[in-house]
């Protein structure tokens, strides 16, 4: 055939020797697992984060790592630490009743927590009695739970203790929601993982409408408002 | 024929039922839901205000929370980096910034401007020129109110729960409130960062006790007198775990209070009875707090909103 260039017909049309595909292939995979193993060391060195004790300089895991927020960050922590957690913001939480209702538990796995630190041990605890209750006495007509998880405990006058009973505790809100309306705001809402089973998909965060969930570091699973938000 | 009235009557019923809920559709029932409705509980009664006019003056310096008037009747506001005086229309005099954020304020009889930062008082002339500074009473102090007459000056510490007795010139003379078990004296029960204290006319101490939801009465050595007020939603009362949180005195002994939770503003005559009020919940945001009061001597009520960082007044009309 007059004006064809051999070689290159020779050159496209060579059958691939079985040897030379898995050659191929092993040499992609190596270099991806290369890449890979290089861009994350260089990753894991530099810290990002502005106000960090490393900043620019190959991150030494600072006494900041555990709360680091950046992503970087997460590469430089022990495995062990990197596990991730469900838990609500108490900040954001609107009190719907929700997570009393939609954990797959048949108990929900939230709880009312008691910040002792912001209460005022009040005689008056709008947590534990109803808006407008006649006497401040334990009667159940009295109480804001449905359960009766709240335990009223005299200190001295007119001093009072209250303690969240977690067995009874359904997680309805009514008494956090209360207390933050007339009182200090130390009862919120927790997501306790000593009963929660840490679903992929939490059934409560899907159908939160304050969108008050997100996931956290095992290590750090509880999310406090500060106690200075004492209003 | 009876047999269709019936089923249509059990269709009406069902209806019915469905359309008003199991439990009735009023909201009279003291243990139904309605008492969870926050809202509800937070409206202001109409027929218990008292028609004022109000204006509003916007200071230039940030973060407000402090606010005193003298008896020319300027107009002082403290805030994070200073305090500014103000004419009584309130244009703006003069102003001086101070190293930390003024707390609360007071200006003495004698014209001095008092100004409590976190733990102790600091002295300041009307030009600015720091005079004294007074030595922290105690370690754990954090000061929330001043009231100077022509003989004591007095001021409220929220962590020790207890009223410090100065003389003018700034020596610690005693407290006043201290708890007293075996006379079986509570003390003030102040829950929260809000514990207000006034010199009324005679030189007597008023000092809140918030979480008892009361005012009290003190002689000017700090003996115990009386008190008044009492817990509850309702306008006459003080609502939530720790109100009043603040309060002033109008120049004829009358009250006038202001209330964190349900934000409301009222008068009280000088027997602590319930007069009206001067502005509810829905004038105010949601999480209004620290509505620090004075009262000018032509009566006329000032209130320091921090959140908005104004001082509104009102006026009678
Ligand atoms: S679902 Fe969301 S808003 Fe509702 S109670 Fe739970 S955290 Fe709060
Ligand atoms: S009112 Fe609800 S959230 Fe509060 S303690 Fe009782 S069950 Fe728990
Ligand atoms: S993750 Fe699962 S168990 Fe935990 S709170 Fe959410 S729904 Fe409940």
């Amino acid at each position: 055939m007059p004006g064809t260039c051999k070689g290159m017909q020779t050159e496209l049309t060579k059958p691939q020797s079985r040897r030379d595909f898995i050659r191929g292939i092993l040499r992609n995979v190596f270099l991806a697992v290369l890449a890979c193993f290089g861009g994350t060391v260089i990753l894991r060195k530099v810290c990002l984060k502005a106000d960090g004790a490393d900043h620019g300089k190959a991150c030494s895991g600072c006494p900041d790592l555990v709360r680091c927020k950046s992503p970087y960050s997460w590469l430089a922590r022990p495995v062990s630490t990197r596990r991730t957690v469900w838990q609500l913001d108490p900040a954001k939480c609107i009190q719907c009743g929700r997570c009393a209702t939609n954990c797959v538990l048949r108990i929900s796995a939230v709880k009312c927590v008691h910040r002792f630190e912001m209460c005022g041990y009040c005689k008056l605890c709008f947590g534990f009695f109803q808006p407008g209750a006649d006497t401040l006495t334990s009667a159940a007509e009295n109480q804001m739970c449905p359960t009766g998880a709240i335990r009223r405990k005299f200190i001295e006058e007119p001093y009072y203790e209250y303690t969240i009973d977690e067995s009874l505790c359904i997680g309805c809100g009514r008494c956090v929601k209360t207390c933050g309306a007339f009182g200090n705001g130390s009862l919120i809402l927790q997501v306790r993982h000593d009963l929660c089973v840490n679903c992929n998909e939490c059934s409560i965060a899907r159908n939160c409408p304050a969108g008050a969930y997100r996931r956290v570091p095992a290590d750090e699973p509880y999310l406090f408002k500060p106690a200075s938000q004492n209003t | 024929m009876i047999l269709c009235l019936v089923f249509i009557a059990v269709a009406v019923t069902a209806v019915i039922v469905m359309w008003r809920g199991l439990s009735g559709g009023k909201c009279e029932d003291k243990n139904s839901e309605c008492r969870y409705d926050i809202d509800a509980l937070k409206k202001t009664d109409t027929n218990l205000l008292i028609r004022t006019g109000v204006c509003f003056i916007k200071p230039s310096i940030s973060n407000l929370k402090a606010l005193a008037v003298d008896c020319s009747d300027n107009i002082y506001v403290g805030g994070n980096t200073g305090i500014e005086i103000l004419d009584s229309a309130g244009i703006r005099i003069s102003g001086f910034a101070i190293s930390e954020p003024v707390h609360c304020l007071s200006v003495s009889p004698y014209g001095d401007i008092l100004a409590g930062l976190k733990d102790h008082i600091e002295v300041y002339g009307r030009d600015g020129t720091r005079k004294a500074v007074w030595k922290s009473p105690d370690f754990k102090t954090e000061l929330t109110s001043i009231s100077a007459s022509s003989t004591f000056v007095f001021a409220a510490d929220y962590v020790n729960r207890i009223v410090w007795r100065y003389s003018p010139g700034g020596e610690l003379l005693g407290r006043v409130g201290d708890k007293d078990n075996a006379q079986r004296k509570t003390g003030f029960v102040v829950p929260s960062a809000f514990f207000d204290v006034s010199v009324a006319n005679d030189g007597s101490l008023w000092a809140a006790s918030p979480g008892q939801h009361r005012l009290e009465h003190f002689s000017p050595d700090g003996g115990f007198i009386s008190y008044w007020g009492k817990a509850g939603l309702d306008a006459k009362s003080f609502c939530g775990c720790c109100n009043p949180s603040n309060f002033a005195l109008m120049p004829d002994g009358s009250f006038v209070t202001s209330e964190k939770h349900i934000v409301r503003v009222k008068v009280y005559d000088p027997e602590g009875r319930f007069k009206g009020i001067i502005s509810g919940q829905e004038e105010w945001s949601k999480g209004a707090v620290g509505l620090d009061l004075a009262v000018d001597s032509r009566g006329r009520i000032l209130v320091l909103d921090p959140q908005a960082g104004t001082v509104r007044l009102y006026s009678k009309m």
